[in-house]
């Protein structure tokens, strides 16, 4: 179990990252209070990882790996590379 | 979106890795992107968020062949899948959702910049914030949520959900106007009566 933490090599657990300020928001952020998007990923993060959950979708992704499903073509919604090849932010 | 634009890199490369076959990456794409796939589906189907998640993610395991995107494109991706299995359960179902369960942590006051929060309300918690943003119109949540919680940019959240994106600009709008309004931060700020009743809902 552990060795999946250190998977990238660098011994880190992946996070959240700090809430970032969407730029394209439709209200000027000045009309937000600035804890509001922090309160929201607080909350989605206040929930314990479910190992057990976790360990359910690997063992899916192993069983579809080895049985080829990984070779299956692109359907259009499958395609989400960004247009253009620079995705606006 | 700098921040994002980090996550969504080392997001990119795991997602990569795993298609390869290596397992161990996919691990990581699983715990960068299932927080936001569960705040995102409480709010769709409240305490059937884990198994609407937990099925998701069966599809998303089998399929992930099929994906071509970088990091943004796979918390696109995913949240559509995940989106189609809340919509598609069987009708006996589906209750009215709720944003929070007894487990959420109900962290404390962050300090509001305005002022007026202070005087008429309640602290405003993590748990009160989500809620919130769970009892608007779905059309505005789910605008809101996608952009915010699962940081979708505006056309990938139009796609998640089906639209034009305009009509999601236009919902993100209204949704976060109304938030801003209960939150006490705009033109119709709450009253200094002392009442604390928030605004007449739209």
């Amino acid at each position: 179990m552990d060795a999946r933490q250190d998977a990238d090599g660098t011994g880190r657990f992946p996070v959240l990252p700090a809430p970032p300020i969407p730029p394209a928001l439709p209200v000027p952020p000045e009309r937000l209070p600035d804890a509001l998007d922090v309160l929201l990923t607080t909350a989605v993060r206040a929930h314990a990882v479910d190992r057990a959950a976790e360990a359910r979708a690997v063992a899916a992704y192993r069983t579809a790996r080895d049985q080829g499903a990984h070779a299956l073509r692109t359907r259009r919604r499958d395609d989400w590379r960004p247009p253009g090849g620079v995705r606006p932010r | 979106m700098g921040t994002w634009t980090a996550y969504d890199g080392e997001l990119g490369a795991a997602v990569a890795r795993a298609q390869a076959g290596d397992e161990a990456a996919f691990a990581v794409a699983y715990r960068m992107v299932q927080p936001g796939l569960l705040g995102y589906l409480r709010c769709l189907v409240g305490d059937d968020a884990e198994d609407v998640a937990a099925d998701a993610w069966l599809e998303i395991a089998r399929d992930l062949g099929r994906f071509r995107g970088d990091g943004a494109g796979f918390r696109g991706w995913t949240a559509t899948i995940a989106r189609r299995r809340a919509l598609n359960r069987p009708r006996g179902e589906r209750v009215r959702p709720r944003a929070v369960t007894g487990e959420v942590d109900d962290a404390p006051v962050l300090p509001g910049t305005d002022s007026t929060q202070d005087r008429t309300r309640e602290p405003l918690s993590a748990a009160h914030a989500l809620e919130l943003v769970c009892r608007l119109p779905r059309d505005q949540a789910e605008a809101v949520l996608l952009r915010v919680v699962v940081g979708l940019d505006g056309p990938a959240a139009a796609r998640v959900l089906g639209k034009r994106p305009g009509a999601v600009r236009t919902a993100a709008h209204r949704g976060l106007r109304r938030l801003a309004r209960e939150l006490g931060v705009g033109e119709r700020a709450v009253s200094d009566d002392g009442t604390g009743a928030p605004g007449e809902p739209e």
